[in-house]
């Protein structure tokens, strides 16, 4: 009696853990100190964090089919080659599968790096290379001028994914990462600044750098179509706790000063994302009916006007709750959208449209298709059949038929009129002759 | 092959290193600090700890701790609290209840060392820690140990030994103890378990042989590799951390010889003013190296990094008067040539390496700016810009010209210089795109760029307008970089080009709200005016108008009329039908109307059959 309860139990728990289950890949254990403080905010937040070595012979992430693992943070730039079952085929299938992928590299990270990165649609500068921005280092700078001072006006414009309380200069030193801007799935987290390029620092730069400028990415993104976040920093020192409590002052420009870096709240802020603490939308309830109507159909006649609800919710601190937006967009569609309107926000996360069916007759869909930076892709469609007018419902009455309504009707007066004029008419016998 | 060999050279490199980098014990001491003022039990006992290696002053914090509430079974609370309460030097005021829980972990016959070891100081710290039958204490110790004996274990059982008078156990354990530790790069050791097991160890070890007054069983190498994990763990913010790393810290700072640190006191660089840089030499902790002869800090070599040419050797640094532990290193020999220096900088018989930048200014010189074409038929008309000015008239070029910039970089002799970072960005006055090319020198040292406007265009998603030019000059060498604005262009982007500021076309794909679309209805026929089809449709009514009118004029005669039933039903018949029909005109559907004129349809022909046989015989008769 009891075991089955406790099973069950421990299947619930099993499941709201699975979430959770989280396997970082680090150089050394030591790595697990020197950024204690990320993984720290990891496991208050309830992750369960599995340290291993990344060339650690027994290295799994799947069992029979299924994955041990939810999310996976690689911190081990200077990796030759993964150990255990581990591979950048393996890890590519982990994100086609869902995963999720923090990774940090430096500019010593070696060419497994390289090769996942290219696979998630990154390009990371080459061996040796690092950013380096003579105008905006920190004073704490090595002489190389590559641990930079980023300035938080620097970061993507999406709350979703980089927080709301980004004020404080941000530390960054390792590799740039270059994107292809034709690839929408990919997010430039945080570019540097114009004086910035990606190079061997001890050398003068002969050839033209790989990443210059604004396009020197150093922390990137992308959301799979499958709703995996990867995030790749060029740099592994801006998750340690060094950057986390280390002063910024910059050295040159305006000089900007800081007690402490920003890189900490930014940190946090990518993990949530990046592990699926936010940004995560679903489709509660869907409905629509005719206006006047409280019961829904699937067939609808050109030109009623119909009511279209959807209610979407939002994950908030490990919640579901009302999603607020005021870019929602319905469309309905026959091949082309005939008609995308915003839907209108209700209480509690209930999207409205009010609009007239098309006078095309034939198979439609409502679509809503919410992709917005930083949210998981949102989309849901419902098919519905749209009709031409049953004989009953044209107009009646129309002023200039009239000529042929009083036609008609006159003709079968006349008819009804003949009828008794016809059978029953006697004809005077004229009496003026034979009288 | 190499794999193995590694760590063997890299032993030999450590042995005699230096160690770059600090703790420091004065922000150790504010978090300790901070953490005195907490109200939970463990992070107060680890402030207490920590300040009481540092020998500063504890506040006064019996208050807090007879009021706090301890949880019987959690022997490290209660552990926690006791001793806290003896640091604070207030055990009187403890409950005495709080004997119970290690009397009773001792009690019990499977307590962990870990227990054990809470249990035992627990008492100790209420005074009660009186051991007796030590032997056979240690003996049950040991075979507890055996089970699990994991680095944190021993650690545990240094610590009771401490207290039960084995240190001869912990000397001999010691050195095989210390072997278990893990190495990191091979250039840190520390134990599973991290800093409290590092430190726990570390400080119950050093402290049993001091008791001992044995030599310390730490070779000078594992001294250097503890300490250099130490100070990777410096940037810990808890007590506990902080009590931790400072507990370790103290005790292998006490070691002879101790690890000595290097690091710079202030800047890393030199400039034309100021030709000095100042290191610090000190221990773990930051206190003077003991018995550390002023002489025998030498910076043995100096090295360009860019040429590798020695720029001095053997040159000894003076000891800044008044500071012990600060040491000046003069460098105005080669504070003309700028660049990255490496120095190795020997402390005793212990050497390491020191990167140290020589900055120099740096300015543009003989900037000249012109248009030309790009098939070279005209060649570019020239003209000189003087930093920090900019160019007075605008520039004007289209897609079959290019932009010649040369100009070379000087030093503060008005020598010409190379520079790592010589870019050349156009940008529009305002928005993001930019395009930055890079400014190659010639065997004159004069940097030129070309920048032909037609292939320009693209990055700048040929957009025609104004843009400015900047030139960026940056070097690691440089004291400060330069950024300067030095003309305007107004560039023509020719068939291709789209007005700066009109919409452009987003690159990145359908991300956000797209264009709202509505559907066009079928617009309504055109129809006459209302009064022309009344006047038809009076006109359609006009015949039978007429023939009622003509009727009544003439006068009927409808005597025929027989008055019976069947008449009277075809005719009511025949009227239905017709008014069927005007009823499927206003509602009836087609399938109704047919079943509703069945009927009628049948009553009309039997009842019209009849009257016109009996209208017939009517005639005949």
């Amino acid at each position: 009696m009891k075991i089955p309860i406790i099973l069950g139990i421990l299947v619930c728990f099993s499941i709201a853990h699975a979430e959770k289950e989280t396997l970082v890949l680090v150089d050394n254990l030591n790595i697990r100190e020197t950024h204690s403080q990320f993984f720290k905010s990891l496991q208050e937040r309830g992750y369960s964090l599995t340290f291993k070595l990344a060339d650690d012979a027994n290295l799994v992430l799947s069992k029979y089919g299924e994955y041990l693992f939810k999310n996976l943070i690689v911190f081990s730039p200077s990796i030759v080659e993964f150990g255990g079952q581990l591979d950048t085929e393996a890890i590519t299938k982990f994100i086609d599968d869902g995963g999720n992928v923090l990774m940090a590299g430096n500019s010593a990270a070696g060419d497994v790096y390289r090769e996942i990165a290219s696979e998630c649609g990154f390009e990371m500068d080459e061996e040796s290379a690092a950013v380096i921005d003579h105008f905006n280092y920190d004073s704490l700078d090595d002489g190389d001028h590559t641990r930079i001072v980023v300035s938080p006006k620097n970061l993507i414009n999406a709350p979703t994914i980089v927080g709301t309380q980004n004020t404080q200069p941000l530390l960054f030193e390792g590799t740039g990462l270059i994107l292809d801007k034709d690839n929408s799935l990919v997010l430039p987290i945080l570019t540097a600044d114009s004086t910035a390029y990606s190079y061997n620092p001890k050398s003068q730069v002969k050839e033209y750098p790989h990443a210059v400028g604004r396009k020197t990415v150093l922390i990137a993104a992308l959301q799979a179509r499958n709703n995996a976040r990867i995030i790749f920093s060029g740099s592994l020192f801006f998750f340690s706790d060094e950057a986390f409590s280390s002063p910024v002052a910059k050295v040159h420009g305006d000089k900007v000063k800081a007690a402490v870096s920003g890189n900490k709240a930014l940190a946090v802020d990518l993990s949530e994302w990046a592990f699926g603490e936010r940004g995560q939308l679903r489709v509660r309830h869907v409905s629509h009916h005719r206006e006047g109507d409280k019961l829904t159909t699937n067939t609808y006649t050109i030109t009623d006007s119909v009511v279209y609800r959807i209610e979407i919710e939002e994950l908030k601190n490990g919640k579901w709750q009302p999603f607020e937006a005021n870019d929602v967009q319905l469309e309905f569609v026959r091949i082309d959208p005939f008609i995308r309107t915003t839907l209108k926000r209700k209480p509690n996360g209930v999207y409205e449209a009010v609009f007239k069916v098309p006078d095309v007759w034939g198979v439609y869909q409502f679509k809503v298709d919410y992709d917005r930076i930083g949210y998981t892709r949102l989309y849901h469609s419902t098919q519905v059949s749209v009709r031409p007018l049953q004989h009953t419902q044209y107009e009646r009455f129309i002023p200039s038929a009239y000529p042929y309504y009083v036609s008609a009707f006159s003709m079968m007066i006349g008819v009804f009129l003949f009828s008794f004029v016809f059978l029953y008419y006697k004809e005077e016998t004229p009496k003026t002759k034979s009288e | 092959m190499i794999r193995y060999l590694l760590p063997v050279l890299s032993l030999v490199v450590v042995s005699n290193a230096i160690l770059q980098g600090i703790v420091d014990v004065k922000r150790l001491q504010g978090i300790l600090e901070e953490g005195v003022k907490s109200k939970d039990i463990s992070t107060l006992y680890f402030s207490l700890k920590g300040l009481k290696l540092l020998n500063a002053k504890i506040p006064d914090v019996c208050d807090v701790i007879t009021a706090m509430k301890w949880d019987s079974d959690n022997i490290e609370q209660v552990f926690h609290l006791a001793t806290a309460a003896e640091l604070a030097g207030c055990q009187n005021f403890l409950n005495p209840d709080i004997l119970a829980p290690p009397v009773a972990v001792l009690d019990k016959d499977n307590a962990s060392l870990a227990d054990t070891y809470h249990a035992i100081y627990t008492m100790k710290a209420v005074g009660k820690g009186a051991v007796y039958e030590r032997e056979s204490a240690l003996k049950n110790l040991i075979q507890v140990l055996k089970k699990d004996d994991t680095p944190a274990n021993y650690a545990y059982l240094f610590a009771l030994c401490e207290h039960m008078g084995c240190q001869a156990w912990t000397a001999m354990h010691a050195e095989s103890a210390l072997l278990a530790a893990d190495e990191t790069d091979s250039k840190m050791l520390h134990f599973d378990g991290g800093l409290p097991v590092t430190s726990a160890i570390l400080s119950t070890i050093i402290r049993s042989h001091k008791f001992l007054k044995k030599p310390s069983p730490l070779t000078e190498e594992q001294r250097y590799k503890f300490g250099a994990y130490l100070l990777s763990r410096r940037s810990v913010t808890s007590p506990r951390g902080a009590a931790l790393l400072l507990d370790a810290a103290v005790h292998l700072a006490d070691e002879q010889p101790t690890p000595i640190c290097v690091v710079f006191k202030d800047k890393k660089y030199i400039t034309a003013d100021y030709d000095t840089i100042e290191f610090s030499v000190t221990d773990l902790i930051g206190r003077p190296v003991p018995n550390l002869k002023p002489e025998e800090v030498v910076a043995q070599s100096g090295t360009r990094l860019a040429d590798d040419v020695v720029v001095l050797s053997k040159q000894p640094l003076s000891q800044k008067p008044n500071e012990q532990t600060t040491f000046i290193l003069n460098l105005s020999k080669i504070k003309a040539q700028h660049g990255l220096y490496k120095i190795s900088l020997s402390v005793g018989s212990k050497s390491a390496n020191f990167n140290v930048a020589v900055l120099g200014e740096i300015q543009v010189a003989s900037v000249e700016i012109g248009i030309g074409d790009v098939d070279g038929t005209t060649s570019p008309k020239l003209t000189t810009v003087a930093y920090p000015n900019k160019l007075a008239e605008k520039l004007q070029a289209d897609h079959l010209q290019k932009v010649s910039l040369k100009f070379s970089v000087r030093d503060k002799f008005n020598k010409a210089v190379l520079v790592q970072q010589a870019f050349v960005r156009v940008a529009p006055l305002a928005g993001p795109e930019e395009a930055i090319y890079v400014a190659e020198p010639d065997n004159t040292k004069t940097y030129k760029v070309d920048l032909n406007v037609a292939a320009v265009s693209k990055h700048l998603s040929h957009a025609s307008g104004e843009y400015s030019l900047t030139l960026l000059l940056g070097d690691s060498a440089a004291a400060a970089p330069v950024a300067w604005p030095l003309a305007d262009l107004a560039l023509h982007f020719g068939k291709d080009a789209a007005a700066v500021g009109s919409a452009m076309q987003s690159a990145r794909g359908h991300r956000g709200a797209l264009d709202e679309v509505a559907h066009t209805f079928r617009s309504a026929e055109a129809r006459p005016a209302r009064a022309v089809s009344d006047v038809f449709a009076c006109a359609c009514a006009a015949p039978l108008l007429l023939l009622l009118l003509l009727w009544a004029r003439l006068g009927l005669n409808l005597s025929l009329f027989p008055c019976s039933l069947s008449a009277l039903l075809f005719h009511a018949a025949l009227g239905g039908s017709l008014s069927l029909y005007g009823v499927l005109w206003l509602q009836l559907s087609m399938f109704d109307t047919l079943r509703y004129l069945l009927p009628l349809a049948a009553l009309t022909f039997l009842s019209g059959h009849r009257l016109l046989r009996r209208l017939a015989a009517d005639k005949t008769r």
